[in-house]
């Protein structure tokens, strides 16, 4: 396995604080990893720093290339990032918002066939072919967590980094999401996604990496990490553990004394 | 995906509009001159009398309108793009007043006379002051209520400043003089007005143009745009250059003329699908024409004396930018709540 994403030894200060401390952590071609985390642990930041959005220290490669290494345009090419929130702030159809995507792969001129194919491609994926030529701004949620991930898609960047991608989603909208970064990881991609829904991530991560206090407290299968000790020191609260089909399923039930 | 031939057919139709008021603009006024008398006396041909009101008066006047109305609508487009916001306009965040300061202190002072290149680097420097401002208090998520206060708080501290130079001015004339000059208007400017100005509107232009890609990155927040490779301080920075030298090289020659940034790109957005990067070249058009049409209205309504085309294109532009915070009130109260 090769390792698309590694991060060594990274830390990132934020307004002089110190946000990540010697975080470390491999995305493998074909993996997709869930980072979770209680609020204010770091999860954005470390997902920043690793699109190289966040000034860091210490050592992250992209497909073994040190980031800072790589120009704005090609680090464009191989690390593709969805942020929080959706976020369209003209009313463009959905066809124009997945294009963008293709921004770091064109120059200029206009979108050559790579390119039509390309979003045409990601928009299947998305399911979101159907409302093309529909303003984007018009969308439900779930439509627009669909298209921002379908523009994600369309930039055929090895390396996705999705923040929340499941976020205010419902129970259907938030399998078809972490089906289609599946399916991404499954064609040789990696995928890494901050996920605060510990159901989901065990469900559907290869391996979990748990941030606390800008530092790294565990990491590996769902069924290693995400113990009653884990779940009462990290997040404070109790947890209902049962196993399901070989997998824990995780119900927290209340607070920790 | 972009529609090329669209937007080319868009961008012909607005060049002959813009043609068009060009020679009218050249016929009307005191003395009309028909349109075919009007291309021949540009090429020196026809009565002597109609070649110098062409030459000499008019040309200047039509050449100032294209430029200022032209650049004035760039800026309009690129400053909503960069700040991903359709009520972003140079005017409403004291641009224009700011580099009106900073031409009144340069007279005030007697520093320069109302034809030299000092004037424009007074005026551009304190648009660029406005602007950079105005970003800065904006930061990366620049909310409209935090957009339009720092403007109207730019915009006052201008005002206040001008005032005072006018009270503290050598003698009535003076300003009585400023005074006018502040309404914005085109009449009476010569070609070396124009060679004035131009240096920097061109400047300002090329610096606006630069972006279109990353305003259309823009589209999905800063984030997302620095993402796919868009380095934003460079593009923050050409901006805040680039609105300043348009805007600045504008006031210092015209005085301040508002509201062309505003309405322009939102006559035209529909026809590029809301694109704020192919908004760029017909938002420059539509501003151009707007300024053109204002500057032959005001030489048609009837009243004594010609009323100043920046006063007019307030008059449309202020019940233009209601209308546009009625249609998005809702947006509005919810940020603020």
């Amino acid at each position: 396995m090769t390792a698309l994403v590694t991060a060594r030894n990274v830390g990132v200060s934020l307004n002089r604080r110190r946000v990540l401390e010697d975080v470390g952590l491999e995305v493998a071609a074909g993996e997709l990893v869930a980072i979770i985390g209680p609020n204010g642990a770091g999860k954005t930041t470390l997902l920043r720093a690793l699109a190289g959005l966040a000034r860091a220290t210490g050592t992250i490669e992209i497909g073994g290339t040190a980031l800072k290494r790589l120009g704005l345009a090609e680090r464009a090419r191989r690390v593709a990032y969805l942020p929080q929130g959706h976020v369209f702030h003209w009313p463009l159809a959905v066809t124009d918002i997945v294009g963008l995507g293709r921004l770091p792969r064109t120059r200029g001129s206009g979108p050559s066939l790579a390119d039509r194919e390309a979003v045409a491609a990601a928009m299947a994926a998305t399911g979101t072919t159907e409302y093309a030529d529909r303003p984007v701004t018009q969308l439900s949620g779930g439509e627009r967590a669909r298209v921002a991930l379908a523009r994600v898609l369309a930039t055929e960047a090895p390396v996705i980094l999705a923040d929340e991608p499941t976020a205010s989603l419902d129970p259907r909208y938030q399998i078809i999401v972490l089906d289609i970064l599946r399916r991404h990881a499954e064609k040789g991609g990696a995928v890494l996604a901050v996920l605060h829904d510990l159901g989901l991530a065990t469900r559907h991560a290869d391996r979990i990496v748990v941030l606390d206090k800008g530092r790294v407290v565990a990491a590996g299968s769902p069924a290693a990490v995400l113990t009653h000790r884990l779940l009462e020191t990290t997040f404070g609260v109790r947890a209902e553990i049962v196993e399901r089909r070989g997998m824990p399923v995780i119900i927290p039930w209340s607070l920790s004394p | 995906m972009q529609a090329g031939g669209k937007n080319g057919a868009l961008l012909a139709g607005l060049a002959i509009l813009v043609a068009a008021l060009f020679l009218v603009s050249l016929g009307v006024g005191s003395v009309w001159i028909d349109p075919e008398s009007v291309v021949n006396a540009l090429v020196r041909r026809g009565s002597p009398a109609a070649v110098i009101i062409i030459n000499e008066i008019r040309l200047p006047r039509a050449l100032l309108a294209l430029m200022i109305g032209g650049t004035l609508g760039l800026s309009g487009a690129a400053l909503q793009g960069l700040l991903r916001n359709p009520l972003a306009a140079p005017s409403l965040f004291g641009a224009p007043a700011a580099a009106a300061l900073g031409a009144v202190i340069v007279i005030v002072i007697g520093a320069a006379d109302a034809l030299s290149y000092a004037l424009p680097f007074a005026a551009i420097a304190g648009a660029l002051l406005s602007v950079g401002l105005l970003v800065l208090v904006a930061g990366p998520r620049a909310s409209l209520l935090v957009l339009i206060l720092a403007g109207l708080a730019i915009s006052s501290l201008a005002g206040a400043g001008t005032s005072l130079a006018l009270n503290l001015a050598p003698n009535p004339f003076a300003a009585l003089e400023i005074a006018f000059w502040l309404l914005g208007s085109l009449e009476d400017r010569s070609m070396q007005h124009v060679m004035i100005a131009l240096p920097f509107m061109a400047a300002g232009a090329a610096l606006l143009l630069w972006d279109g890609r990353a305003f259309r990155a823009l589209t999905l927040g800063e984030e997302a745009a620095a993402s796919l490779g868009f380095n934003l301080t460079l593009v923050r920075l050409r901006v805040i250059l680039g609105v300043a030298a348009a805007v600045g090289g504008g006031v210092a020659v015209a005085g301040s003329i508002s509201f062309v940034g505003l309405v322009a790109p939102h006559l035209v957005r529909p026809f590029v699908r809301y694109d704020p990067g192919r908004l760029l070249l017909p938002a420059t058009l539509s501003g151009a024409a707007l300024l053109l049409a204002s500057d032959i209205a005001v030489r048609l309504i009837p009243s004594n004396g010609e009323i100043k085309v920046g006063v007019l294109t307030a008059l449309i532009g202020a019940p233009f930018f209601i209308a546009l915070i009625l249609r998005r009130r809702h947006e509005l109260t919810g940020e603020a709540a």
